[in-house]
């Protein structure tokens, strides 16, 4: 089987990440899998890690100039480690890692805190806008896409009508946190 | 109420579009406007959170595609129990009789046509051939190795061969020529190069 090349997925994920996510799960899942269920974890952490992994592979595709410096194969396995190391030392288990696959330090950004009162505002009066306000949001602000493949992806004649609808869906949501948490 | 200007500055600053200029008027609004201050936080807040929305929805979006790998990686499984175990082998009869029906309607058709072929070079054996020139003709021809008809061709310009020795002589000299193509010719073309 002819297996994709990195550049080409690190394309995908920009155009069709869940294409891509498909390709890089029958690829490096089972690499994951190993790694968590060989140190302390079960396939329920594996299936977690890796879709974590996943998060922040999609999340750093994303920035503006951002390049791979190793195989994504090292990469994914360096993301997953660091991943698995955090949820081991919040449980406790702070026994060391045994290694099977190559390295680097690649270092993760730590989540915000879906539960801290200022972020949870947010993704209550997200879920009270309609699918439309929801999807544009995170369109721009989550995935970074610009506003001309917003437009031709929700069907806005041009990117001028549809950065008019982004505003309004943000000040949507911007009375729906006041409401929501008055 | 912020200004039109001041709400693009604050999206420019969020994309990371500001210019020099911009971002010392940025900074300015940033210390000594208050409305403009809790905007900019408003929004960052507003980042932040639209962040893990797109997370949460990305994860649940990630365990369908989890779902569905695995009932893929599963239906290329070979079944191991017993009535599937039945269904399995019978699969299997199924296909290998169809591999041998196109194989053997294959080997027919290759056979019949490769009898016809045969049959007309020897008919144009038995006419005679032309004499073969000193050097080969840039227009065309053909050679005859091994009861095997080929034509050289390059770059899309048939160059043909009439000589064993000159076949050689040709694949020699040619070798490095990446487009070197030696063919086995149709007899239409062996009809048109007469």
């Amino acid at each position: 089987m002819a297996h994709t090349t990195d550049h080409t997925l690190l394309q995908l994920l920009r155009t069709d990440y869940r294409q891509a996510f498909k390709l890089l799960y029958k690829e490096h899942y089972k690499m994951v899998e190993y790694l968590i269920t060989k140190n302390s974890g079960n396939s329920a952490d594996a299936e977690d890690v890796f879709q974590e992994t996943m998060i922040v592979l999609f999340n750093q595709s994303r920035e503006e100039g951002f390049t791979l410096t190793c195989a994504i194969k090292t990469y994914i396995y360096s993301v997953a480690r660091n991943i698995w190391l955090k949820k081991l030392r919040s449980r406790k288990n702070l026994r060391a890692i045994d290694d099977y696959e190559k390295y680097e330090n690649i270092a993760v950004d730590e989540p915000a805190d879906s539960n801290e009162p200022a972020i949870k505002q947010v993704t209550d009066a997200m879920q009270l806008l309609g699918e439309n306000c929801r999807k544009i949001l995170t369109l721009f602000y989550y995935q970074k896409m610009n506003m001309v493949d917003i437009a031709a992806q929700l069907g806005y004649t041009n990117a001028d009508n549809a950065k008019t609808q982004k505003y309004k869906c943000l000040q949507q949501l911007k009375s729906k946190m006041t409401v929501s948490h008055a | 109420m912020l200004s039109e200007e001041q709400h693009i500055l604050i999206d420019k600053f969020f994309s990371g579009e500001l210019t020099a200029e911009e971002t010392q008027q940025f900074k300015d609004l940033l210390n000594g406007d208050a409305a403009f201050r809790a905007e900019v936080e408003l929004q960052q807040q507003v980042i932040n959170g639209i962040g893990v929305f797109g997370a949460a929805q990305l994860k649940t979006e990630l365990q369908d595609i989890h779902k569905e790998v695995q009932a893929d990686l599963q239906s290329y499984k070979p079944s191991t129990g017993g009535g599937s175990g039945l269904l399995s082998a019978v699969k299997w009869l199924v296909t290998l009789g169809a591999l041998g029906a196109v194989g053997y309607y294959g080997y027919n058709y290759y056979k019949a046509h490769t009898q016809e072929i045969h049959q007309q070079l020897e008919q144009l054996d038995q006419v005679g051939q032309p004499p073969a020139p000193s050097s080969a003709p840039s227009g065309g021809g053909y050679v005859k190795r091994d009861t095997v008809w080929h034509t050289i061709k390059v770059t899309g310009t048939d160059t043909v061969i009439y000589g064993e020795k000159e076949l050689e002589e040709y694949v020699k000299k040619n070798k490095g020529a990446k487009q070197v193509i030696i063919r086995r010719d149709t007899i239409t073309s062996l009809h048109t190069a007469e």
